[in-house]
């Protein structure tokens, strides 16, 4: 049982996807599933398949700003006049969809629930569920504010019309997606075939599981995406790549002290550094040398084969702006593969790719609260309009229990939660949006401890 | 100071029940119309750190906004009816 049925709430889906991505057929399939629940639907985009179900409720979008000067938050005026006018009917069901057009703008709808109080005490957003066409959406991703911010909002994706795209060019958009929305559950699909407890009283509001997210993205990023440590002999070696995604692969190959994962770890700061200079090409049939330098490997010849002159016997790290499994690379000496002793992969930084990213900050021990309630004021004040959605689990100093929020640009919702008891004290928080910047973020964080 | 993480929540949900139904007597709404109340945090100098805003949805696309100086819990009937006069 979630929390919205314990406080007798009504669960709230707010589906979002552009026309054709599959929206409706999700929707019919909710409400021709056998799943006991009576669903209130309330749409707004014409044109599609019809829903036979009494409670279906049309919409003009009707979009208006509530601001005191200091705070503005842009509300749906039509959903609001609609859920009032359902809730009048409350025992005929219990959730309620909330379908949007293709175009919409979700912050303005998902605002809606946390802007009035009386509505926040009666119902509860459960989660924002966006379908993705999978074959599509890049069409639209790059070019298209509407659709980043659906990704950008959802705590589920439906990554649907799977079997339209290969293996690879699947990856590929998952991995953009991760990059925009860390905390979202991915689901592929095909024809919005899903099981209804992914999509139906999921919670995502429920902090536990919006914030298990992968583990990686709490890390920072990099201008890398592997790095391994080879223990070499004296002489000649050769680095050979196969064809892959792209023309050049910036590389960078440093000596260091020993082929440990201590040694290697120290190294990953000095070459963020190097990552920052300027490369220098190299063709295939040059050598590369362990110089510490940033090289950029030209892969367009039809032989990738790159000398390693090794003069000295030691540890070398390779640091690869790629993973080198995209282009088959392996590094050869007298004929015999040789191997890594030891190697990472690393996050790769897309700040560069999308204006929309997502922030993970972990900081263990105690908040002060006053020091807190300063940080996210002023934060929301200035940057809430690029922060669509945040999320967190706080430790506050001399409350025994734990302390969860999420909001929506500059509104939210917080509450305690489950004593910490014999867990450590930890502080989770999760920033999507535009133009977020990680060191500045984690900086204010910090400031907040007690 | 104000607990910015319990804005709304700190409130009693009968004071907003009872503030809408102020709202609805002074400007003399029909039940259809939807009133939304919220209170919204304010820095600037010289505001009241919490106001109350209260958007009258009447007419579609045009509601009528109004801002009470003060937090939700301390409005009275009073400061409705003020509302009207102007």
């Amino acid at each position: 049982m979630n929390t919205a049925m314990l406080n007798n709430q009504v669960p709230v889906t707010v589906l979002t996807g552009f026309l054709g991505s599959g929206k409706t057929t999700l929707l019919n399939r909710i409400l021709t599933e056998n799943h006991g629940k009576r669903i209130a639907v309330i749409e707004n985009e014409f044109g599609e398949v019809g829903v036979d179900n009494d409670l279906v409720i049309g919409a003009e979008e009707e979009i208006f700003e509530m601001n005191n000067g200091c705070i503005c938050c842009t509300v749906r005026g039509d959903l609001i006049r609609i859920l009032g006018n359902l809730m009048k009917r409350r025992d005929k069901f219990d959730y309620i969809m909330v379908e949007t057009t293709g175009l919409a703008d979700p912050g303005p709808v998902a605002q809606t629930f946390f802007m009035d109080a009386e509505m926040q005490d009666k119902l509860q957003l459960d989660s924002v569920t966006t379908v993705v066409d999978a074959k599509h959406i890049w069409q639209h991703i790059d070019d298209s504010g509407e659709a980043r911010e659906q990704i950008a909002f959802a705590d589920v994706i439906l990554l649907n019309k799977i079997d339209l795209v290969t293996a690879g060019e699947l990856e590929q958009l998952e991995a953009r997606i991760r990059s925009m929305n860390a905390a979202a559950k991915i689901y592929r699909t095909k024809n919005a075939v899903v099981e209804m407890d992914k999509i139906l009283n999921v919670g995502g509001f429920d902090l536990d599981r919006a914030m298990e997210v992968d583990p990686q993205f709490m890390e920072p990023e990099y201008p890398f995406e592997w790095a391994g440590v080879y223990y070499l002999s004296a002489g000649t070696y050769e680095l050979v790549l196969q064809e892959g995604p792209d023309p050049t692969m910036k590389v960078a190959l440093i000596p260091v002290s020993e082929s440990t994962d201590a040694a290697l770890e120290g190294a990953v700061e000095p070459v963020v550094m190097v990552f920052s200079d300027d490369e220098r090409e190299l063709w295939a049939g040059s050598a590369l040398q362990p110089s510490g330098r940033l090289i950029a490997l030209n892969l367009t010849a039809d032989e990738l084969r790159f000398d390693v002159q090794v003069d000295r016997p030691g540890a070398y790290a390779l640091f690869t702006e790629h993973h080198p499994d995209e282009f088959q690379a392996q590094l050869f000496g007298g004929g015999d593969h040789v191997k890594p002793v030891v190697e990472r992969e690393f996050k790769p930084d897309h700040e560069h790719d999308d204006e929309v990213t997502s922030v993970g900050i972990t900081i263990p021990g105690d908040l002060d609260s006053d020091r807190l309630n300063g940080w996210i004021g002023d934060l929301l004040q200035t940057k809430g309009l690029d922060i669509f959605r945040m999320k967190g689990i706080l430790s506050i100093k001399g409350q025994p229990n734990r302390f969860v929020f999420q909001g929506v640009h500059m509104l939210f919702d917080g509450r305690p939660d489950r004593p910490w008891g014999s867990e450590p004290r930890n502080n989770s928080l999760i920033f999507i949006g535009r133009n977020l910047d990680r060191a500045e973020l984690t900086e204010g964080f910090e400031a907040c401890l007690a | 100071m104000q607990n910015f993480f319990n804005t709304q929540k700190e409130s009693d949900p009968r004071q907003f029940v009872q503030v809408k139904s102020w709202i609805s007597q002074a400007f003399d709404l029909s039940e259809d119309v939807s009133v939304m109340v919220t209170q919204l945090q304010c820095t600037e100098e010289g505001c009241p750190p919490i106001e109350t805003v209260i958007a009258i949805m009447e007419t579609p696309g045009k509601p009528r906004q109004y801002k009470i100086h003060k937090p939700l819990a301390e409005v009275k009937q009073t400061d409705i009816v003020s509302l009207t006069a102007g």
